[in-house]
């Protein structure tokens, strides 16, 4: 019996030793401390180079590599450990294969490539049936193409054993480059502010080299990101910052309060699209935001499907929009009749979109040409994930807002879709605030203003300007208003709009629009089937209505060399990659109606 | 008599000493036994404490240790002979612009057949087969949802083996009723050949602060749900039988991560759901969701693509192909590899 006893205690001991473990593993992982995310603001290189000694040495280094033949740069003395190293380097480099991809296939420009480790091999490094008898294990990153060459070099016999290329693969940092993401990540204002303090860099708890490169990826930039991860004791906040060493800035990043938790910073690694997807979601996405330019306060969000959305947008506290926002991206192509796409934009994740927000919506200037601000423009861009890439979509809600009172309602299209016979079609939705109730549309002759009595559309084609280029105007029953400019290839990257325009009546207890909206229309269709015309019919009477004007216009890509429009393409700028774009902008100008 | 007495004592003494001695051997013997066992469980678990560094190795060797093989019991369709195709064939649910639907290819010519009725319910997702070679499909939205609205997406499709007619097989139940927010409806299926259950994922009415996404375990032959495992977002299932017994491996829509569930002997879940490995934490891993998920032979196949709920416009979106190898050692699945779709 007492041996029986002894069998019981022994295996519940095993038993409850082996739970213990277990479920302190899931009380960790149940105990997760909240989130937060913040995208980094851009930064200019220049002016990251002027600050950070360190980052002007490497850049002054990596122009010099670049006049080199192959362009590489090399492991310098500090970080080489010996002789045998430095040979082992050498005979890489000197190696075609190891250096196939080091200029540009096509152009032959010498792109950035970086020798990042060099150390003997491990076992698992030499394949099988290889004799090596001094063998050293070197790897290159190439910042063009975000891929990695191995090579295996056996430096008592003076030669490369094996090449093996590495597409989309980064390879583990060298000592220079881990320390330069550090210094980046701390001297920039969002790590100092996320972690209440000014970081010594000796806190710095950054991740060692197997680490790094397991912890963090910048899948849809295709940059060599790596992140530097930090834990302020004092403020128990725990740090993840995500620094992209193609382009030298700090992507953003994510931080917790970890309140009683001890130990080491929770592994929940963040990568750069969750970073962004993150903080789209939580600041932006179906939430209320303003802000103030000038004379005008614009409020804006961004919605599920229907892109950007301004509303309640005043000019001198006078109401202009009630809402204007880009409901659809209709996209064909010439080759195909009736073949097409309907390319929703808007959030990120939960969504019908499928062109969705990169980063939140931003302002820039706007510049007149001889250099002179003119007003602002409030931007939200929307990508595929792995544009420019063929099939791939980049779209811009583009709202422009001058200073002396006039507006400009814009989609822009960077490409590059599936070839070059693509027809792009953002469908405008824009309800203005002229009058709070009755509003009237007309339409230039050629010798007077036509008052629309009907809903309908018409196409740009038939239309005829005033000598400033207005085609219609939208008034208050007291001629107060705006003049209609269309694209008409007047202002920068636009050849004309090619537009339909349509009017219908706005309803109170119908939702033709006021919400989110389904794709509407045939994404095939060249002519006016875009999907407003749905509205039109039968035509309701105009007068004594409040209008809602949709504004359909139509824009070819191209690829012809020097006359690129709606198209992107990869180029070598300084031995890197850069995405080149020509976008093609449309939209309306809305002009004061002076009395 | 007195002497008989004696004899008759002397004889039961001896009797006693062999039983004691018998009994102090037995109690050795269970000793020694007790002892073994526990030093082959310390052992094991000390097995288990220590670190693999050389698992692909070892896995080798060790493949087809002690876990047990579903047998597959799953049949191709007869139809596609009756419409002139040759067997082999392949079910084609590759959907773009020109392509929505179903197809039935010929493997060695590539000979395709559509019946009518295959594009009436818009763009299709995974598929799998069961034993009398029916083709259960799905809905599933591609670039809009103007084909294929939110509330039509939860229903699971079946193609008959034996006629080809398309048909909705089951209107499955959602906590929350679908919207344009969350276009998806069911998007993984399964079907194992030894309890004939069908597991289909449904994210159905999942938002982003509520995860209510369902699996359910259908018998299909009288549509019955038989037990579902809630508020689980999940894309991709398959059903393996590793060292410890079944279970259902899934991909999370949620995170980059497989997740798994025991099955019991008829199929229903078990309390145990576990977490297997991350696609993040493998060597050029990213953030992406594993929507297909294969095992074969010890081999699991993960298709992983970047899932966010939302819908995709690029026709050639990014798809990476992660291998697993299964090592019943330790009762885990250990990386070999992974590879974007196209190289």
């Amino acid at each position: 019996m007492n041996n029986i006893k002894f069998i019981i205690f022994v295996f519940l001991a095993l038993f409850l030793f082996s739970c213990n473990g277990d479920s302190k593993k899931s009380k960790v992982r149940d105990k997760k401390p909240e989130k937060h995310v913040v995208l980094a603001k851009p930064v200019p290189v220049t002016e990251l180079i002027s600050k950070i000694p360190e980052l002007a040495y490497y850049h002054k280094k990596l122009i010099e590599s670049l006049k080199n033949d192959p362009p590489v740069l090399l492991l310098d003395k500090s970080e080489i450990r010996d002789e045998k190293q430095q040979k082992a380097q050498e005979i890489a480099i000197k190696n075609k294969d190891f250096i196939r991809d080091v200029y540009h296939p096509d152009t032959k420009e010498p792109l950035r490539n970086e020798i990042m480790i060099v150390r003997e091999a491990l076992p698992s490094d030499i394949p099988k049936n290889v004799k090596c008898s001094d063998c050293y294990y070197v790897s290159m990153y190439n910042y063009f193409f975000n891929s990695t060459t191995i090579a295996l070099t056996d430096i008592s016999k003076n030669r490369v054993i094996k090449v093996k290329h590495i597409i989309d693969g980064q390879a583990e940092l060298n000592k220079r480059l881990t320390d330069l993401a550090i210094t980046i990540a701390i001297n920039s204002p969002e790590v100092i502010e996320a972690l209440g303090i000014n970081p010594n860099e000796k806190e710095a708890t950054m991740s060692n080299v197997k680490t790094a490169m397991n912890g963090t990826k910048c899948e849809r930039s295709k940059h060599l990101c790596v992140a530097p991860t930090f834990l302020n004791h004092i403020n128990k906040r725990a740090l993840w910052a995500i620094v992209d060493l193609t382009d030298w800035k700090l992507v953003g990043v994510a931080w917790t309060e970890l309140g009683d938790f001890e130990g080491t910073i929770p592994k929940d690694k963040t990568t750069e699209s969750e970073l962004q997807n993150e903080f789209v979601m939580e600041n932006f996405c179906e939430k209320n935001n303003d802000t103030t330019f000038g004379d005008w306060k614009v409020n804006y969000r961004l919605t599920s499907s229907d892109g950007l959305e301004v509303f309640d947008v005043k000019y001198k506290d006078k109401k202009v929009i009630r809402s204007s926002k880009i409901v659809d991206w209709h996209v064909s192509y010439l080759y195909k009749e009736g073949m097409g796409y309907s390319d929703a934009t808007g959030c990120p994740m939960f969504s019908s979109s499928a062109v969705v927000a990169f980063n939140g919506p931003y302002v820039e200037k706007i510049l007149d040409k001889k250099g002179k601000k003119t007003g602002y423009a409030l931007v939200q861009d929307f990508r595929s994930p792995i544009w420019p890439a063929p099939c791939n979509y980049r779209y811009q809600s583009r709202f422009e807002f001058y200073d002396n009172g006039s507006f400009r309602i814009t989609g822009v299209n960077h490409g590059r879709g599936c070839n070059t016979q693509g027809v792009y079609k953002p469908v405008f939705r824009m309800d203005l605030a002229v009058n709070d109730g009755e509003e009237i549309l007309e339409q230039w002759t050629g010798e007077k203003w036509e008052k629309w009595k009907k809903e309908k559309w018409v196409d740009q084609k038939n239309a005829k300007y005033t000598k400033e280029g207005y085609w219609m105007k939208l008034t208050s029953p007291a001629g107060t208003g705006y003049y209609m400019e269309p694209g008409n290839g007047q202002w920068t990257r636009n050849r004309g709009d090619s537009a339909f325009v349509y009017a219908s009546v706005w309803h109170d207890d119908i939702d033709e629009g006021d919400t989110d909206m389904v794709t509407i229309g045939s994404p095939g269709s060249y002519d006016y089937k875009q999907g407003p015309e749905k509205f039109l019919n039968p035509p309701e009477d105009l007068s004594g209505q409040h209008l809602i004007i949709w504004y359909v216009p139509r824009m070819h890509n191209d690829n012809t060399p020097g006359k690129e429009y709606c198209w992107a393409t990869q180029v070598v700028e300084n031995g890197k990659s850069r995405i080149k774009t020509w976008p093609g902008i449309v939209g309306p100008k809305f002009i004061p109606i002076k009395k | 008599m007195s002497g008989r007495k004696a004899k008759l004592k002397k004889k039961n003494l001896q009797k006693i000493k062999k039983q004691k001695t018998k009994s102090k051997q037995q109690r050795k013997i269970a000793i020694y036994i007790v002892i073994i066992l526990i030093v082959a469980l310390l052992g094991l678990i000390a097995y288990n404490l220590i670190p693999d560094n050389n698992s692909s190795k070892k896995h080798n060797k060790t493949s087809t240790l002690s876990n047990k093989t579903i047998k597959s019991c799953l049949r191709s369709p007869v139809f596609p002979m009756k419409y002139g195709l040759k067997a082999p064939y392949a079910v084609d649910l590759r959907q773009n612009a020109e392509n929505m639907g179903l197809k039935i290819l010929e493997a060695k010519t590539g000979r395709s057949l559509q019946l009518p009725g295959w594009r009436k319910f818009g763009y299709l997702g995974l598929y799998t087969l069961d034993d009398h070679g029916n083709i259960y499909t799905s809905p599933l939205p591609y670039v809009s949802i103007d084909i294929n609205p939110p509330k039509e997406q939860n229903k699971i499709l079946i193609v008959e083996g034996k006629t080809g007619r398309m048909s909705e097989f089951m209107n499955l139940p959602s906590k929350n009723p679908p919207t344009p927010k969350n276009p998806f409806g069911v998007i993984g299926l399964a079907f194992d050949c030894e309890t004939k259950s069908l597991y289909a994922t449904s994210i159905a009415g999942s938002t982003f602060s509520d995860e209510s996404g369902k699996v359910f375990q259908i018998d299909p032959a009288n549509k019955k749900i038989k037990s579902t495992f809630d508020n689980h977002d999940i894309m991709g299932v398959a059903i393996f039988s590793g060292k410890n017994g079944k279970r259902l491996y899934m991909g999370m829509a949620r995170k980059p991560e497989i997740w798994s569930v025991g099955l019991d002997e008829k199929g229903a879940f078990k309390d145990d759901f576990r977490f297997e490995f991350s696609l993040k934490d493998v060597p050029g891993g990213s953030n992406l969701k594993a929507h297909r998920i294969k095992i074969n032979e010890n081999r699991m196949t993960l298709k992983a693509r970047e899932f966010s709920y939302t819908l995709i416009a690029a026709s050639n979106s990014m798809r990476t192909i992660y291998t697993y190898d299964y090592n019943p050692q330790i009762d885990k699945w250990e990386f070999v590899e992974l590879h974007l779709e196209n190289h």
